[in-house]
């Protein structure tokens, strides 16, 4: 029991170190990309201030984190402020449709957007529970379409699109 | 001060004929619905618009181009209170409270208060736009680098502001949104943090980051739901509720007023204008109220701060237009170009000669004003009844219209990929306690922070005492520590004279 309890605060915890670790990584290898560039004043005078207090403070969160994981672990969670528990909603769900929206992104611009914007919408609704083939094809199309012509004609440059919409 | 022979010349060319009135209602619905599809700009309508006003008389021009940025002005915060995306950056601090609102089954209300604020907003604007035009010109010209740079730093004192639950996960979040908003080619011409990606040249396009940032995070976390309001009965759409916002809006008269006044001076700003102004506003009212603690959980407050300043500033960009002939914004910039479709330069000439103009676009704002309120209560309901559509229906379409939406912003794929990545982001820093309104606010103000900074470090020739040699820039200065420090310097002092009473 207290193994399982301790695993499920380690999964929290780690979300929450992974996020500080990569808010520091992401500061520290900006402003070697910045300072690599060019290392004059000019070009560091807001970054390299405000990357330097990005990484205090990371590590003020990370010392915290640990602090409070050694002082008790069961409790740990709760301590850590902040970490949304409130959303109630099924973890997988939201990561699924997370990929189903990278899936939707990067499909633009070989198959359209309203062709891709359908399959989304199609397969979205039937993530989150709808079962009804009429809904599943006639919304979709029913929204998308009207979006799409409405995109392509107030949109002054090119607009991928399966069906032939006329610009 | 004022030439009464050119404002009745201005009245007559307004009643004499019903056509220039007749480009007004259609620009102010085109306004609206830009204004609330997210990723539609309210400048993108009036580019799209401009060459109708070819046919038109300047005059009629300017009622249109006016029309459409009022009601797009109205319309991005419709889209900030029910869907929690800001149709432009001038609705950011809308979404603070309004969001909140709606999800607490008070769209109606909300909504209403933005109506009211808005309203209220763009009509001080224009009465301070009338008495003020010739002395604010002047006093714009005196804004350089250090006094731009002054505002900018005020408005990144929100990111303190919205910490969130933990202060320093707040402040982090904040500034690396700083460092975010830094990325790609600086004035020098220096380019940093593309990582080769030659989309991110002209660095991380703002407004598709925010519309994933504030967007995604609540879509995903609106998954477990039905409906976005859970309770049948606060899903009601209910006209009296709008009116009942519309009015309660008029209860906090000074936040109204201070709003317009700060929507008016930062949007005469070149540059800085509306997305500041609403922030600034949003900043100013927190810090005032005797419950702080409440604004960001549906404080109708919030809502009227942000909207009263965001509308006005479109008085505050005219201002600049009018007298100096400089387009402070986007939208600006579309009308500058009308004035060159008609042969028209705005500037010192323009209002010494063609005050009649002025004065016909000043008063025509003021109806202007009347047909929002009455177009806004007749389209409000229909838009409202976004909260009857199920989570399951909302969710794909609103992110689908958001994608769509960041490609006509950027014309590429820049838009939605930013889209995606800061919907991941956003959702992530949202799980683990990260203000999002935090990074939000310093994406879109770290390349204007850095510019201004910059410059200003280049003309002083790194001399902190240049500063000194500005007294704009010191009131300023002046002006952003007391907001900050005020209460607390008041409370000591007013403390120790009790204390040395007493004894």
């Amino acid at each position: 029991m207290l193994f399982l309890k301790v695993k499920r605060i380690n999964v929290g915890v780690l979300g929450d170190l992974l996020v500080v670790f990569g808010l520091i990584i992401f500061s520290v290898w900006y402003l070697i990309d910045a300072y690599i560039v060019s290392n004059t004043i000019e070009n560091l005078l807001l970054i390299l201030p405000v990357g330097i207090i990005v990484l205090v403070l990371g590590f003020v969160i990370i010392w915290r984190i640990l602090k409070i994981l050694g002082e008790n672990q069961c409790v740990a969670i709760s301590k850590l402020k902040g970490i949304d528990s409130e959303s109630g909603n099924n973890g997988c769900t939201t990561i699924y449709g997370m990929c189903l929206f990278v899936c939707f992104v990067f499909s633009l611009e070989f198959i359209g957007f309203d062709l891709a914007g359908a399959i989304f919408i199609g397969l979205y609704l039937r993530l989150l529970g709808e079962r009804r083939i009429g809904v599943l094809v006639l919304y979709p199309l029913g929204f998308i379409l009207p979006t799409t012509y409405f995109f392509t004609l107030m949109l002054p440059y090119p607009f991928e699109t399966f069906l032939p919409f006329k610009q | 001060m004022f030439d009464f022979s050119a404002m009745q010349q201005a009245i007559e060319l307004l009643s004499s004929s019903f056509s220039p009135w007749l480009v007004v209602v259609p620009g102010i619905l085109i306004g609206l619905i830009f204004g609330a599809v997210p990723g539609l700009q309210i400048s993108m309508a009036m580019a799209i618009f401009l060459p109708v006003t070819m046919s038109m008389s300047f005059l009629q021009s300017m009622l249109f181009l006016t029309a459409v940025f009022t009601g797009g002005s109205f319309g991005s915060g419709v889209t900030a209170i029910l869907m929690n995306i800001p149709g432009s950056s001038s609705a950011i601090a809308t979404t603070f409270d309004g969001h909140p609102m709606a999800l607490q089954g008070r769209h109606n209300q909300a909504l209403g208060i933005a109506l009211g604020a808005s309203s209220f907003g763009v009509s001080l604007g224009y009465i301070l736009l009338f008495f003020l035009i010739q002395p604010m010109s002047i006093a714009v010209l005196n804004f350089g680098p250090a006094e731009m740079f002054m505002v900018v730093l005020w408005g990144l004192t929100m990111i303190a502001s919205l910490q969130g639950d933990h202060m320093i996960k707040g402040l982090i979040s904040g500034l690396v949104g700083i460092l975010v908003g830094t990325i790609g080619f600086n004035d020098l011409g220096v380019l940093r943090g593309t990582m080769g990606i030659n989309l991110l040249m002209d660095g991380v396009p703002v407004v598709p980051a925010m519309m994933g940032m504030f967007a995604a995070s609540e879509l995903f976390n609106l998954l477990g739901k039905k409906y976005m309001v859970e309770s049948d009965e606060d899903r009601k759409v209910d006209i009296s509720g709008i009116i009942d916002g519309f009015r309660t809006a008029f209860r906090y008269p000074v936040i109204l007023i201070r709003g317009a006044l700060i929507g008016l001076t930062v949007g005469a700003v070149p540059g800085v204008g509306s997305s500041v102004s609403n922030i600034l506003s949003y900043i100013e009212t927190k810090r005032r109220d005797k419950d702080p603690q409440s604004f960001g959980t549906g404080n109708p407050k919030g809502v009227v701060a942000s909207e009263a300043a965001n509308s006005s500033s479109e008085a505050g960009s005219m201002a600049t237009l009018l007298a100096l002939g400089i387009p402070g914004g986007g939208a600006t910039a579309v009308m500058f170009a009308a004035f060159s479709m008609h042969n028209i330069t705005g500037g010192p000439q323009f209002i010494r000669e063609e005050i009649d103009i002025v004065y016909a676009i000043i008063f025509a704002n003021f109806a202007q004003v009347f047909l929002l309120i009455i177009l806004g209560l007749a389209f409000l309901p229909v838009l409202v009844s976004i909260v009857k559509v199920p989570i399951k229906i909302l969710v794909p379409s609103v992110l689908c219209l958001a994608v769509f939406g960041a490609f006509g912003l950027t014309g590429n794929m820049a838009g939605p990929v930013t889209l995606l990545v800061f919907s991941i982001l956003g959702w992530l820093l949202k799980r683990y306690g990260y203000s999002i309104a935090a990074m939000v606010v310093g994406i879109l103000l770290g390349k204007m922070a850095e510019s201004e900074l910059l410059h200003s470090y280049q003309i002083s020739g790194g001399e902190m005492g240049y500063l000194l040699e500005r007294p704009v820039a010191m009131t300023i200065l002046f002006l952003l520590l007391f907001s900050l420090f005020g209460k607390k310097l008041k409370g000591a002092i007013f403390g120790k004279i009790r204390w040395t009473l007493r004894w």
